[in-house]
């Protein structure tokens, strides 16, 4: 599609900038400033950093908020920020020498965490390249299912982490080795590690062949299991610095324990470093469960909106939490960003999130600040612009999304927009609607029984079979949905 | 010699200077004696002699003897100069520049410098009622701390608070720097047809259209008009089809001033995302002469359009594919349209406006933030009785330019 549309456009570089360059002299507006695709832009940075010469590290599943580079005198430093059950780790090393990086991760599960890591070179032996070549790739010689383009040394291990400051903190310290070809991971800081004596020579020769020129890759994953029997999730939104509310949310949401939080957006009034600082603090303190957030219009109301990847994270983000693959998005500006809807399409096609060999979740919840269309639309809640509007809605109908939460209207309704449920679910401390009730939070109940897209129906069930998506309810012996959602009040 | 006055006097005019009145005989009863050149407010075709005008009571000389500088000065006259009436002030650039700087927050300042003063309160005024009406719509979201159910109305009286404040203010820039000589009349085609030709090329970097083809065609009766319009991106992923419908309820085929009652029927086929939209918009449309208000400010323009619409949207199962015309529509939609500015002419045949536009069903994104909405700067010059040469640059988040060709039928 994008291919043929770039066909059809001007192919001349010149001729375009020409265009747009007139346009911009015209209107005399100068280089627009567009704030989602900065911050589409910061949290693509925040994939990825360098730890010191020739050592970097990719997550998936988190943020790297902050990285000190190693010195003569102190180790290279790397904190991450989960955004998800998963989190991923590569650390890739093209030195010689043995180095050690110590890995702090925050916004985890206090409990039931999984640590694994295995060893990686970051090429394939000729040999299994040469015969994929000979055969024209009809057989698979690679030996790592979820990485083709790379070759194990080891198999995947269990490791130790150390506590950090907080329940949800884990700190860890990976040494490279990358003339012995090893990986140690230790709950403590190591002894140095000499290098072995002519490792530089050896690496960098000719001879040494791809295999032996190629980085060591560390891959980490942090992960926390669901239970098999379904799991439930909490949404939330609108707080506006309405911390009272925040307070009494939090409480009540600890009392019925889901497996973690999303918060849908505009957790400050006006987005202030401040106003984000003290919501960020309370959360940090208050929640037993991990926690993660994307931006509302608020929240970008302000200079703060350059640097809210280092107080939130990213702030489009994805996550496969048992049967359902949690979409969300940062719709912040009335708006997608250009990447953030190449994301949106991508995780609905059921792309793997970094590594593949993973089945996709049977079931997507969209969660987004923003709705696409306001249902009273010349209230103007939605997104600025239908074309764009129309883009999501029609990928939303397309994936069978089972549901869109928002929380820019502040009150509790589903509506249903082009077969999509979608619920308003601003109820975490502005002003609502319709203040009878209370505010309230959103819990997102996902089944355990749910029929994934490769499974066979069980036509032998109460119900006779259901569709991948959906569940047999065997009480009432119908298909029910896999996902539930369910305003609670407080 | 004749030429050499001529450019100094126009020199001297555009500075605002007055040059010392013993170079100039003595005027004529009800002239200041300033030979500021001022334009007619009536424009005269080229080669035609041209029409004395109202401002002007006596524009022939009293002195028998004809002089070389009289001779000048008929001819000036002849090409359409008249001195300035004595009632009228002449522009002034430190008025300007005043009207410029501080007069963005005092609105009026400017013509309150060149001697203007009724108009310097009405330009006063008017921020007032401006500020009066965008603060309103802000405080309309306080109950709510902007997260009621007002949109709509907010929008409007933020909307129309924000055109009248800056309106006010160009005005008072443009008054104060040109004095009390009118602008040329805005004299756009409002009857007869007119088929149009367009490229337009659009930048967003949320969507793959760039290169537009539009082909339109105005059937105007002066009271009535149809409008079809098709603009079709080259690869012909994205399709947009138009009808506007409406009559001009208030002073027919009068350019300058208009009151329009009309329905837009448009169809969107978008094969890139899969899905199309169609639906109707009604709306009303006004434009008037600003100088029926404020005397210095004659054939500057302001206008605006306000529409609600209805859109019905349908989904294919795939993207490369659209419904067909017949398809039920999945959701409906409805919008709020609200554009508003000012143009004036920047000489006899050149029209200039500069708007605000608040319309969602634009293919050009809009500028982040909570009010979204585009500026437009159109230009259209009349080469000819038969041709228009029209440029229009938008800018949102996205950006847009449109060349065409109006040809008349």
């Amino acid at each position: 599609m994008s291919g043929r549309v770039a066909a059809a456009s001007c192919r001349a570089a010149s001729c375009r900038a020409a265009l747009r360059g007139l346009a911009v002299l015209v209107l005399l507006l100068g280089a627009c400033a567009q704030p989602a695709e900065e911050r589409a832009d910061a949290n693509a940075a925040a994939e990825s950093a360098t730890l010191g010469t020739r050592l970097t590290v990719k997550v998936a599943g988190g943020t790297v908020a902050a990285v000190t580079e190693a010195t003569s005198t102190s180790l290279a430093k790397l904190r991450v920020r989960a955004q998800s059950l998963d989190v991923r780790i590569d650390l890739s090393d093209l030195g010689c020498a043995p180095r050690t990086v110590e890995i702090t991760v925050t916004h985890l599960a206090p409990s039931g965490l999984k640590y694994s890591f295995r060893p990686l070179l970051d090429a394939l032996p000729p040999e299994v390249t040469a015969a994929e070549g000979a055969l024209g790739g009809l057989l698979d010689f690679r030996a790592d299912p979820h990485d083709a383009e790379r070759t194990p040394v080891d198999a995947e291990r269990a490791f130790e982490t150390s506590p950090g400051i907080a329940p949800d903190v884990r700190r860890f310290w990976v040494t490279l080795d990358r003339g012995r070809r090893q990986v140690r991971i230790d709950a403590l800081p190591p002894a140095a590690v000499p290098a072995e004596v002519g490792a530089c020579v050896t690496l960098d020769a000719d001879a040494a062949g791809p295999l032996g020129q190629a980085a060591l890759v560390a891959r980490l994953r942090l992960r926390q299991p669901l239970p098999a029997a379904g799991h439930r999730f909490a949404v939330f939104g609108n707080v506006a610095s309405h911390l009272g509310t925040l307070d009494a949310m939090m409480a009540s949401i600890n009392t019925r324990q889901p497996a973690f939080v999303v918060i849908s957006g505009d957790l400050t009034a006006n987005g202030t470093p401040s106003e984000m600082a003290a919501a960020i603090d309370r959360l940090d303190r208050t929640l037993t469960m991990p926690w993660y957030a994307t931006v509302g219009d608020r929240d970008v109301s302000s200079d703060l909106q350059g640097t809210l990847v280092r107080y939130l994270g990213r702030t489009q983000f994805v996550l496969d939490a048992g049967a359902t693959r949690v979409l969300v998005l940062d719709s912040a500006d009335a708006s997608l960003s250009s990447r953030g809807h190449s994301q949106l399409e991508d995780w609905l096609a059921d792309a793997p999130l970094w590594w593949a060999g993973d089945d996709p979740p049977a079931t997507r919840v969209v969660i987004t600040h923003v709705p696409p269309f306001d249902p009273q639309g010349a209230r103007n809640l939605g997104f600025h612009q239908r074309l764009e509007a129309g883009r999501v809605l029609a990928a939303l109908h397309r994936a069978d999304v089972a549901w869109l939460i928002t929380s820019q209207v502040p009150a509790f309704s589903v509506e249903t927009v082009a077969g999509v449920p979608m619920v308003n679910g601003g109820g975490g401390g502005a002003p609502l609607n319709d203040s009878s009730r209370g505010h309230f939070w959103v819990e997102v109940a996902v089944a355990g029984d749910c029929v994934a897209p490769g499974d066979v129906a069980d036509t032998a069930d109460a119900c006779g079979g259901c569709a991948a998506g959906s569940r047999c309810v065997a009480d009432v012996a119908e298909c029910g949905p896999c996902v539930t959602v369910t305003p609670i009040y407080f | 010699m004749q030429l050499r006055a001529r450019i100094a006097l126009v020199c001297l005019g555009l500075l605002g200077v007055s040059p010392a009145p013993a170079q100039e005989p003595p005027p004529p009863p009800g002239f200041s004696g300033d030979p500021t050149p001022v334009r007619s407010e009536v424009n005269v075709p080229k080669g035609k002699a041209p029409s004395v005008p109202d401002t002007v009571p006596d524009a022939k000389p009293r002195q028998p003897v004809r002089t070389g500088r009289a001779e000048g000065r008929d001819a000036r006259r002849r090409e359409g100069f008249y001195p300035r009436p004595i009632d009228e002030s002449p522009g002034s650039l430190l008025g300007g520049a005043l009207a410029l700087g501080p007069g963005f927050l005092v609105h009026g300042l400017g013509h309150l410098y060149i001697g203007e003063t009724r108009t310097a309160w009405q330009l006063f005024l008017t921020e007032v009622v401006g500020v009066g009406l965008a603060v309103t719509g802000l405080l309309l979201d306080a109950p709510s701390q902007k997260s009621g159910g007002v949109g709509g109305l907010r929008q409007g009286l933020l909307h129309t608070g924000t055109v009248l404040f800056l309106s006010s203010w160009l005005a008072d820039v443009l008054g104060a720097f040109k004095g009390a000589a009118a602008l040329d009349q805005d004299t756009s085609r409002t009857e007869g047809s007119r088929l149009g030709l367009a490229y337009r090329y659009t930048d967003d970097p949320v969507a793959p259209f760039r290169h537009h083809i539009v082909l339109r065609l105005d059937l105007d009766t002066g009271w009535f008009f149809a409008r079809p319009k098709i603009d079709l991106e080259a690869s012909l992923a994205l399709r947009q089809m138009q009808l506007e419908l409406g009559t001009r309820v208030f002073r027919g085929r009068n350019a300058q001033n208009r009151v329009i009652v009309g329905a837009r029927l448009r169809r969107l086929e978008n094969s890139s995302f899969g899905y199309t939209a169609m639906g109707v918009m009604g709306y009303v449309d006004a434009k008037s002469d600003l100088g029926q208000v404020l005397p210095n400010l004659r054939n500057f323009y302001l206008f605006g359009r306000i529409g609600y619409g209805y859109d019905g949207l349908s989904f294919a199962e795939s993207t490369d594919s659209v419904p067909n015309v017949f398809a039920e529509a999945e959701f409906y939609d409805t919008y709020l349209v609200i554009e508003s500015g000012m143009g004036f002419n920047l000489s006899r045949l050149t029209h200039i406006e500069a708007a605000f536009v608040q319309d969602p069903t634009r293919d050009i994104r809009p500028f982040a933030g909570r009010e979204g909405g585009l500026f437009e700067l159109s230009l259209t010059y009349r080469q000819s009785d038969s041709l228009d040469i029209e440029f229009v640059g938008t800018a949102g988040d996205a950006l847009a330019v449109w060349l065409g060709l109006g040809f008349g039928l």
